[in-house]
């Protein structure tokens, strides 16, 4: 090598790539494109390889010079029409532009590597004779192909790129700008006037800014060659088209004005001469300036290890700044900002578009299809979505173990396609997108699709599943069950992707960077793969739980969801063998004591379990427990008490203690201290837990709660994540905090010419304060009896989900928390906020339960865990005592065990609704006298008229507080019927 | 032992001097707040954050086969340079002076000649002549290996 300097290589070989990265996709792109669109691509082609051989040549590298130089002149060779676009050239160009690649990956033994055979074949494909039909003939660029004097079709022939960046060089007399394609030789033969002379014309008349000759493959030593031989050249001159022409014994066509105009614009736009949208930063636009420079990965890493730092330093400085010190804590405050803006624009720069991970399946595809004997259509969108660096070079393999699934199982063979009445080619979509914080990935293919009957067929000769299990398993879960280790529907094994390595592996890759696989699946219809990732792995969001008096972090990841032990609750922990269990909704959940495993270094065996199972535990003790995830298993991690969540920035474990496998790294916290991040799957395997104890009974799990709910997200302080069901928001504004109008110590804002009373969330709860910034949010409750609007700094997303509220961390004004898209969040309650407010503002509210004579008794049915939680705490705020059940068929049952004055009841609920059981009220129990009123999301005419015929007495509408108070009060006074209400 | 002269780093435990050659002490520090790591050998003291980075303390009484004490007011952390192990350091009694001695005042380590020392084994580089003391050289390098080796009889 002339240049052994490695820094030099390197530099090479990224460059390289870089140039290479798109040579393949404008390889396929070309198969395609007709002639005319095919100039772009082309060129670009052409540059990427010019790029790649002149690197080669100044680093030494002969064999990546060689095959560059030879790819270079066959796509200068076509791009002149000089050769037909055939498949074969396709393959034989992508041969050698991975031939390339390949030696780059090794570029210190690059010219150990023998590239003859490639080499051979790409000069052979220089050999094939120019065609000469129609097609090619309109193909070519006609500049120098036939004799100058005979082309009429000069014109329509795109005039030869060049920068403008030599412009300013030009004399100033020179008002015309062109530029000129000739071939030398044919007009050396047709003009008899030497190539010298012509140049020194050309000289003594124009001022050349840019020039190139574009010989074919030849040695020039050898003398000219037998072709043709293009100089090509952009020129400024002071005379007008025509005279230059004769001046240098050219026709007319042979120099084209560039742009329309015919005198030059001062500042000519650059899309005059580059027209089309070719906005990649690596191609060579002079007159661009440069918006990209390269850095050192180290120096980045560096950068974002600092900027880590910064956090901590900022979290410090929030804890011992004096709250008093009205000066200092703006100081903090700007600090707090900055920080969190230079810990964003770090994290951007290890940023990188989803493209350079598509950009490789367009060939895989093809290559596939060829081989499948399929025709196959590839579609990428969403290619500028960016993800961390690292969650993309580890996506690499499962999406494209998901992409050969695609091909190989999903999409028929076209008899098989045209037979079920489908296009002959098959599709495959590829679409990256944002969505909640996180980016999805589908994989979609409209091929066979999963066949649920031939899962189970499967899964019962594997011995994956009974067959008793089987059946009770929707198609939905059969097709889940492909994602199981060991599983694979492909009838044969074949080359493409029966390989041995399972959709299980797929999962697990996934899992491992904090995403998720989900299958959903028609059968003859096709089948979706969709991933969630997480935008970065260097933070994570964790719950920072205690256990035996030290912190510990628990990444969001692993986390289902929190369970608070209390009272009757407690008496759900079973022992099942020697293994501590608790029934959570009908499923056996194994309990591992984190406590005992930090105390316990060696694997439990039976003698330990024995141990634990004896310890003596005083009831408290057992207060709460995380549910986590291990793959598909789930258990509950049962630890001291959960402290909050905190986004942490992840440091690995020291290398001595990585064999400890309970834990997958540390992190430095706010004050400073260290603390250790669990590894869930560790301790899953330190437990050692026995397997038949977690097997889920899905037939169970089946009945669960189905009405699901939509709940806006958002952010008060930067730590807690806040939601409200969107059926209590009125609506949201956008509003400026230096416009709030100031009343003592309250604030208030007007809105559509009615004053709103500003709360603020810190007030009254325990949560960070919101970050200083003038654009906020506002969020209108809907039923508020005062005009009340809760301040917000930042709208998080909008997620649908069946909320199982958590109350163990409930305070006055929240109704309790749920794990919503991987954190833990506060669930408000408006209402209890609102009255806050007011009896802040009046002083003399008193908020506490209202004293009534004679306690009246409600029954709730209502299948909706938060609803249940919402409208019972409404009740009993009112001083009625409230027994609650979850369904028509227990409140039945609950109806004839205890007299009841008042019933609320859902509408829509699984086994018995709202309308049977309000004709089960009054025929079945003969209760004409029972007031029954409904509570539901139907809000139409048809369905109060309905609700009237099937025996309720009262229709609410969810969630009017104020409203369903006032009818509950009513029909609590006025009972249907006169007659006495205790049966 | 090398002729020529090489300085040290000295520190106390259990009374008694000991030293590391200064080129593998990148610093010296009183911060003494461990985050423990459970499962972690008897020798880790735990994680401790240093400007933002974590080290790995390792409690030297016990990797030298004495007995392991309270730490106290005097107590220090010894942070090695990267070349001698990633991020760690080892906490000791006290600090000492930095001493110099030639080449022909350092001698091998005969392990009878301290039999508190006796487990103390191949960490022991040498023993130096002070006048009216002697000082027992440890070799950093190999404190690492000591610890991954207490790891080892665990079963994987």
């Amino acid at each position: 090598m002339a240049l052994s300097n490695q820094a030099v290589l390197n530099e090479f070989v990224s460059e390289a790539r870089e140039h290479l990265a798109s040579v393949a996709a404008d390889l396929l792109a070309l198969e395609t494109t007709t002639s005319e669109e095919a100039g772009q691509p082309l060129d670009r082609l052409f540059r990427a390889m010019h790029s790649v051989k002149g690197g080669a040549g100044l680093t030494g590298c002969k064999n990546i010079g060689a095959l560059a130089h030879a790819l270079e002149t066959l796509f200068d060779r076509i791009r002149q029409g000089l050769l037909p676009r055939t498949p074969a050239l396709t393959d034989a160009l992508l041969a050698g532009n991975d031939l390339i690649l390949t030696l780059l990956d090794d570029i210190a033994r690059s010219d150990e590597v023998d590239i003859g055979a490639t080499l051979t074949r790409l000069q052979e494909m220089l050999a094939v004779p120019p065609v000469t039909d129609d097609r090619l003939a309109a193909d070519r660029r006609s500049a120098g192909l036939e004799p100058a004097a005979k082309r009429e079709n000069h014109l329509e022939a795109p005039p030869p790129e060049f920068s403008l960046s030599g412009l300013s060089e030009r004399p100033s007399s020179h008002s015309f700008l062109y530029t000129m394609q000739v071939d030398l030789r044919g007009h050396q033969v047709h003009s008899s006037r030497s190539v010298l002379a012509f140049l020194t014309d050309l000289q003594q008349h124009a001022c050349v800014l840019d020039a190139r000759l574009l010989v074919p493959d030849h040695d020039l030593t050898a003398g000219l060659p037998d072709g043709p031989v293009i100089y090509e050249c952009l020129c400024s001159s002071a005379l007008p088209l025509d005279q230059l022409a004769g001046r240098l014994h050219l026709p007319a066509t042979a120099i084209a004005v560039v742009g329309a105009a015919s005198t030059l614009p001062e500042e000519p736009p650059e899309e005059e001469i580059r027209p089309a949208a070719d906005d990649r930063p690596a191609a060579p636009i002079e007159t661009e300036r440069p918006t990209t420079v390269r850095i050192n990965v180290q120096i980045l890493d560096r950068l974002m290890s600092l900027a880590g730092e910064l956090v901590l330093v900022r979290n410090q400085a929030v804890r011992v700044a004096d709250p008093a010190d009205t000066q200092l804590r703006q100081v903090v405050q700007r600090l707090n900002a900055v920080t969190s803006g230079v810990q964003q624009a770090v994290m951007l720069t290890r940023m990188q578009p989803v493209s350079n991970l598509f950009g490789k399946f367009p060939r895989l595809v093809r290559d596939l299809a060829k081989h499948l004997g399929k025709q196959i259509e590839l579609t990428t969108r969403g290619t500028e979505v960016e993800l961390d660096k690292a969650i993309l070079e580890a996506l690499s393999d499962p999406l494209t173990h998901l992409v050969r699934n695609c091909c190989d199982h999903g999409i028929e063979v076209p008899a098989e396609r045209i037979a079920a009445g489908k296009p002959p080619q098959g599709h495959v979509l590829l679409h990256a997108h944002h969505e909640g914080g996180q980016i999805r990935i589908e994989v979609r293919d409209d091929g066979r699709g999963i066949d649920p009957e031939r899962v189970r067929r499967k899964a019962l000769t594997q011995g994956l599943k009974t067959a008793a299990e089987l059946a009770a398993m929707s198609a939905a879960e059969l097709q889940a069950l492909v994602l199981l280790p060991g599983f694979s529907t492909a009838e044969q094994v074949t080359e493409v992707s029966g390989r041995g390595v399972g959709m299980d592996v797929v999962k697990t890759n996934v899992e491992q960077i904090g995403g998720s696989l989900l299958i959903e699946s028609t059968p003859g219809a096709g089948t979706s793969m969709h991933l969630r990732l997480p935008l970065t792995l260097a933070i994570i969001p964790c719950l920072i739980v205690t256990a035996g008096g030290q912190r510990f972090a628990i990444a969001q990841k692993d986390l289902e969801e929190l369970v608070c032990l209390d009272g009757d609750k407690a008496g759900k922990v079973e022992v099942a063998n020697d293994q501590e269990v608790y029934r959570l909704r009908n499923r056996l959940l194994p309990l591992i004591r984190l406590s005992e495993v930090l105390a316990r270094p060696k694997p439990f065996d039976a003698a330990a379990r024995t141990d634990i199972l004896r310890t003596p535990r005083p009831a408290e003790t057992l207060a709460s427990f995380a549910v986590v995830k291990v793959g598909t298993e789930r258990f509950g991690l049962v630890i001291d008490d959960f402290l909050n969540t905190e986004e942490i920035v992840v440091k690995p474990m020291h290398p001595v203690l990585k064999r400890l496998r309970i834990f997958s790294g540390a992190t430095i916290m706010g004050d400073g201290q260290v603390t250790l991040i669990l590894d869930i799957e560790g301790i899953f395997r330190h437990a050692r837990v026995p397997l038949d104890t977690t097997r889920p009974s899905l037939v169970a799990a089946a009945g669960e709660e189905v009405e699901k709910q939509t709940v806006l997200l958002f952010q008060y302080g930067p730590q807690e994540q806040l939601a409200v069901p969107l059926v209590m928001i009125r609506r949201i504004e956008e509003v400026r905090v230096s416009g709030f109008e100031r009343v003592g110590e309250r604030e208030f804002v007007t809105l559509q010419g009615r004053s709103v009373h500003v709360l603020r969330l810190d007030r009254f709860l325990r949560i960070s304060p919101a970050p200083e910034q003038d654009v906020m949010y506002l969020l209108l409750p809907k039923n508020l009896k005062q005009p009340v609007g809760i301040l917000f700094s930042r709208l998080l997303d909008t997620h649908t989900l069946s909320i199982q509220l958590d109350d163990s961390h409930r305070e006055d004004g929240v109704m309790g928390t749920a794990i919503v898209g991987g954190r833990m969040t506060l669930f408000l309650d408006l209402f209890r906020l609102g009255d806050r407010l007011e009896a802040e503002d009046s002083t003399k509210g008193t908020s506490g339960p209202k004293a009534r004579p004679a306690r009246r008794r409600i029954l709730l049915v209502e299948d909706t865990q938060f609803f249940r939680q919402v409208v019972s705490g409404y009740l009993e705020q009112e001083g009625y005592e409230v027994v609650t059940a979850v369904n028509g068929a227990l409140g039945l049952r609950e109806l004839t065990r205890q007299p009841f004055d008042l019933v609320v009841s859902d509408i829509e609920m699984p086994q018995i609704d709202g309308w049977s059981l309000a004709r089960a009220v009054r025929d079945q129990l003969g209760r004409r006298d029972l007031p029954l009123l409904a509570l539901t999301t139907l809000n139409s005419d048809r369905d109060r008229q309905r609700a009237a015929e099937w025996g309720f007495n009262g229709y609410e509408v969810k969630v009017d507080r104020e409203s369903l108070l006032a009818s509950v009060a009513h029909l609590l006074a006025n009972p249907p019927g006169g007659g006495p209400s205790h049966g | 032992m090398a002729e020529a002269a090489s300085h040290y780093c000295t520190f106390r435990l259990a009374g008694r001097l000991f030293g590391f050659d200064i080129r593998a002490v990148k610093e010296v520090n009183t911060q003494a707040a461990f985050t423990p790591v459970p499962h972690a050998p008897p020798a880790v003291c735990g994680y401790v954050n240093l400007r933002g980075n974590i080290y790995l303390v390792l409690d030297l009484r016990r990797l030298l086969g004495m007995a392991p004490a309270a730490v106290t007011a005097d107590s220090r952390l010894l942070i090695f340079k990267p070349a001698v192990g990633e991020s760690f350091g080892v906490l000791v009694d006290a600090i000492g002076d930095i001493v110099t001695l030639d080449g022909d005042r350092t001698e091998a380590w005969r392990p009878e000649e301290g039999e508190s020392l006796a487990e103390a084994g191949e960490l022991v580089a040498g023993i130096g002549k002070l006048a009216g003391e002697l000082l027992v050289i440890v070799e950093a390098q190999r404190l690492l290996g000591a610890v991954a080796a207490e790891l080892l009889p665990s079963p994987p």
